[in-house]
């Protein structure tokens, strides 16, 4: 079944949202417009509404059901670089994480004003099998994100910080994504050389 | 995952577990659990190979000329993984151990056992005649190991990005799987097209042998290709798309001389194990991989185990769980961020302007719904979009919520989702 497409309509709206970023990236620093609405976002660092990570195969279909099922593709939150550098755009994940990835990785990356911090290309939900293998792709169950994957290509086995300000970050976005408290603890893909890859299961 | 079911219910009465003696105790996945007759030595009938092998908990499962299956234990670390199996008459039986970092591929034939780290993610090994063996290191280059123990590395053609799944059609000739560079559109920097390809191994040339395609976010990958008995290749091909829901096509090929044929499309997902005078040998998956043999009155299943398929049931260890950071060594635990459970919200979108948005909204009987925008919502809709936004409850669960809503209006199925909400907004 033919499911949404991941983004949002990209064209002359998009065009001018680029124009209209970059113009807010020169005036206000990289996210200064939409720091402004965040007075109201909260930190989850609770376990409630943010439940616990899987391990293996079995636990990853129970918590998440079969690849590509239809759930999978249920929540959606903006990202700034998903269509290019500066060219936002909607990724798709699983409901499971709507806390996670919503309040916790990308609210924060918000509030912070660090949205320079991430850069192209930003994606989660994608029906497909891992690289090379039989083995579904952690992305075909909704639980994955993918961040700052041009200057962090799979097979790379460090972690480049530069955003897509030019500014050498560090590891200030691996370490939203894998923090200890439950509403974070991705498993960073940096072990397989797949520094760009966050997913939340680990031995799978 | 019924597919599955269904060949093994068909083939319940015609079952021959032959895994020496075996027990009734039933493994992960209701797969009889093998009990093992010896390690996988050069004392143990394995070295002299067979017509096919298989690995599954760290065992070698064997398939001799009958068919019959014999379960060796590995004799490494304990707990270790292994990844995929080739065996040959004669020349004995290769797998790799996964491990932590760089992995090793052993080589058991009668004349000794070998092991060797090629120095990266070692996969899918092949056995030609004279004894080399073919593999795939870090899914990016082809190393062929000698008898010797000399190595040559194949690096890939022009215009491909990975290269795996080697296949001896000669001692001379190495059939692969290459991976084609993602197109623009395709939405992913992984896997999105694949095509075989053909390496002399005396002239170094590659020849290209298919030519399937893909755009916009279609993706086309080959998996587990094995020769026919007349130096045809059979491979998998499995088709979709990647912002579909639902399973993606599989479909059995082969590539016979200039020609490529899709021989049946398969009813779910299923991949090859090999080739035998008996007949083609099928990996298929019903929580633990299960060797079949096809025959005319169906699917004989011979054993459980995995020839060219990644182990699933166990952990690959370079993705095991990791330590968490401290909380003083992170960004992201700042305590004086204010503290609180995230709110979310289902969005019906996204319409052009806020007054089409309140349309549609009256339109489905929801006069009093809150239409937001970029402004009241940055983190669920997009700049000059706007939505219908429906609180959910703290209590409430957001799947269960989304699923009245799309009973109760179908026809915003495809276009609604949980967003996070911002409160006191919008």
């Amino acid at each position: 079944m033919e499911g949404k497409m991941p983004g949002s309509r990209p064209g002359r709206s998009a065009a001018r949202v680029a124009v209209a970023l970059a113009i807010s990236v020169l005036v206000l620093g990289p996210a200064g417009a939409l720091a402004g609405h965040m007075h109201d976002w909260v930190h989850d660092h609770s376990s409630r509404g943010v439940p616990p990570r899987p391990s293996g195969y079995s636990e990853l279909t129970r918590t998440f059901g079969a690849a590509c099922n239809d759930r999978a593709n249920d929540t959606r939150t903006y990202f700034p670089h998903v269509h290019g550098r500066w060219r936002p755009g909607y990724v798709y994940y699983h409901p499971y994480l709507a806390r996670n990835v919503g309040h916790n990785i990308r609210g924060h990356v918000a509030k912070r004003h660090r949205e320079g911090a991430m850069d192209y290309g930003q994606w989660g939900y994608s029906c497909r099998a891992m690289r090379g293998g039989t083995s579904w792709s952690t992305h075909a169950f909704g639980a994955a994100i993918d961040t700052n994957t041009l200057r962090n290509p799979m097979g790379q086995s460090y972690w480049d910080g530069r955003g897509a300000d030019g500014t050498d970050h560090g590891r200030y976005l691996p370490d939203v994504f894998r923090g200890n408290y439950p509403g974070h603890r991705f498993r960073w893909g940096l072990s397989w050389q797949d520094p760009h890859h966050f997913q939340y299961v680990v031995n799978y | 995952m019924r597919t599955i079911r269904k060949l093994l219910l068909l083939s319940l009465s015609t079952i021959v577990l032959a895994t020496g003696a075996s027990t009734a105790a039933s493994g992960a996945g209701g797969c009889v659990k093998d009990i093992v007759t010896a390690a996988a030595s050069e004392a143990a009938a394995l070295a002299d190979g067979g017509v096919l092998a298989a690995v599954r908990s760290g065992t070698v499962v064997v398939l001799d000329e009958q068919l019959a299956a014999t379960a060796y234990l590995h004799t490494g670390n304990p707990g270790m993984t292994l990844r995929h199996a080739a065996a040959s008459r004669g020349l004995g039986v290769t797998y790799v151990e996964d491990r932590l970092g760089a992995d090793a591929i052993h080589h058991v034939t009668s004349t000794g056992a070998t092991s060797f780290v090629p120095g990266g993610e070692a996969t899918h090994p092949a056995l030609a005649s004279n004894g080399s063996i073919a593999y795939a290191v870090d899914l990016e280059r082809i190393e062929v190991r000698r008898p010797d123990g000399s190595t040559r590395i194949v690096d890939r053609p022009e215009g491909t990005s990975g290269l795996f799944s080697p296949l001896f059609r000669s001692d001379d000739e190495v059939v692969v799987v290459a991976e084609e560079a993602a197109h623009a559109e395709a939405h992913t920097h992984d896997d999105t097209l694949n095509n075989l390809w053909s390496h002399d191994l005396r002239s170094g040339a590659w020849r290209r042998l298919t030519a399937f395609s893909a755009s916009g976010d279609e993706w086309s990958i080959l998996r587990t290709p094995v020769l026919g008995g007349a130096g045809e290749i059979l491979v998998i091909r499995v088709t979709g798309r990647a912002s579909a829901e639902g399973e993606p096509r599989y479909e059995l090929w082969e590539v016979r001389g200039a020609e490529t044929t899709r021989l049946r499309t398969l009813p779910g997902e299923a991949f090859l194990a090999g080739m035998t005078s008996h007949g083609l040998v099928w990996n298929g998956f019903d929580g633990d991989w299960r060797l079949f043999l096809e025959t005319p009155g169906g699917p004989r299943f011979l054993a459980c185990g995995g020839a060219m398929v990644d182990p699933r049931l166990e952990a690959d260890p370079d993705r095991a769980d990791d330590e968490p950071l401290p909380v003083e060594a992170t960004v992201a635990q700042d305590l004086t961020e204010p503290d609180g459970e995230g709110a979310l919200g289902i969005a019906i979108g996204d319409y052009d302007g806020r007054a089409e948005a309140t349309v549609a909204a009256a339109l489905l009987g929801m006069p009093t719904a809150r239409i937001v925008g970029h402004d009241e919502q940055p983190l669920a809709v997009a700049e000059e979009r706007f939505a219908i936004l429906i609180p959910i409850g703290p209590l409430a669960q957001p799947e269960d919520e989304l699923d009245a809503l799309r009973a109760r209006f179908p026809e915003v199925k495809d276009r609604s989702w949980i967003v996070p909400v911002l409160t006191g907004q919008g």
